[in-house]
């Protein structure tokens, strides 16, 4: 919730015209997103269940993970049609977030300015953000449902890159203890396809 | 585009290299402030810009309908997976007991 605040104090300061443009050019936030997927790599690398999560990885359990990505595309590209305002690759950038609200606007900020212009790319990266938050909280509130009515699955695909944060404990609760391994090595890849699939249907 | 997929691939790489340095437990910390600063110049960005502020209500409910398609068909999928893949092998040979 803290980056969320920090969304709306911006956005407030903004609408204000108080900040400084230095501040809001394109340039600065880019530097900054470049350390920012530094720490994540640098989180991912350091983190000392990584080999454990690499060894439980079979082929059946990255079915899982394809699952939640082919599922989300698949069905991003079917509500795309009902949005017109929006393109089919555009609402698959934002679908392929996947709950990853925060890293998927800024990529769509950042790298979506060049390909669908400034104005665009913001608007797109609103949407983003939102849509993502959306689906985490939906992941939270519904998870006992998706147990009953989809397998305990259901939640560790509907939570996304989320998995292995932020929804784990909703999971192990709902979805059973034997499933956390799972559930982190799918929040693993999940998240890992984010900084590729949000450019790449950026830039078509 | 590939620029952030090599500058997140060399964190993975220093962070494997240097993963018993004790400096690195401030991670978690350092990755939020970052995440708070890039949203906070975002946020600054979107609400100086008039015409996306004018039509929040709109892409509120763009935002809705992709999150409960993306989810419903994420939950489908895990479905098909799950009766395909997991149901009859999950009582022997249970996925988080592979390890």
């Amino acid at each position: 919730m803290i980056i969320v605040g920090a969304f709306i104090v911006g956005g407030v300061a903004g609408w204000l015209g108080v900040l400084p443009e230095s501040i809001t050019s394109s340039g600065l936030s880019l530097w900054v997103l470049f350390v920012l997927m530094f720490q994540v790599g640098l989180g991912i690398g350091s983190d000392e269940r990584l080999r454990d999560i690499i060894r439980t990885l079979s082929p059946r359990m990255l079915l899982v993970p394809c699952a939640t990505i082919i599922g989300t595309l698949a069905a991003s590209a079917v509500v795309s049609l009902l949005l017109a305002r929006w393109s089919t690759p555009q609402v698959l950038a934002v679908g392929s977030g996947f709950g990853y609200y925060s890293l998927s606007s800024i990529l769509i900020a950042s790298v979506g300015e060049a390909s669908m212009g400034a104005q665009v790319a913001a608007e797109l990266a609103t949407i983003a953000l939102m849509a993502n938050i959306f689906r985490e909280i939906l992941t939270l509130l519904f998870a006992p449902l998706m147990v009953r009515w989809f397998s305990p699955l259901a939640p560790i695909c509907a939570g996304g890159a989320t998995t292995m944060d932020t929804t784990l404990p909703v999971i192990t609760r709902f979805s059973g203890k034997e499933w956390v391994f799972v559930s982190i090595a799918h929040g693993v890849v999940v998240d890992f396809s984010v900084p590729f699939l949000v450019p790449f249907f950026c830039s078509l | 585009m590939i620029e952030i997929i090599l500058v997140m691939v060399s964190g993975i790489v220093a962070g494997r290299l240097l993963r018993r340095v004790k400096a690195l437990r401030v991670l978690p910390v350092t990755t939020m402030a970052t995440i708070v600063v890039l949203l906070f110049i975002m946020g600054g960005e979107i609400g100086g810009n008039r015409d996306v502020i004018a039509g929040l209500s709109t892409s509120g409910v763009e935002a809705l309908a992709i999150a409960a398609a993306a989810t419903l068909g994420s939950i489908a999928a895990a479905r098909g997976v799950y009766a395909l893949f997991f149901a009859n092998r999950n009582n022997t040979t249970h996925a988080g007991n592979e390890k």
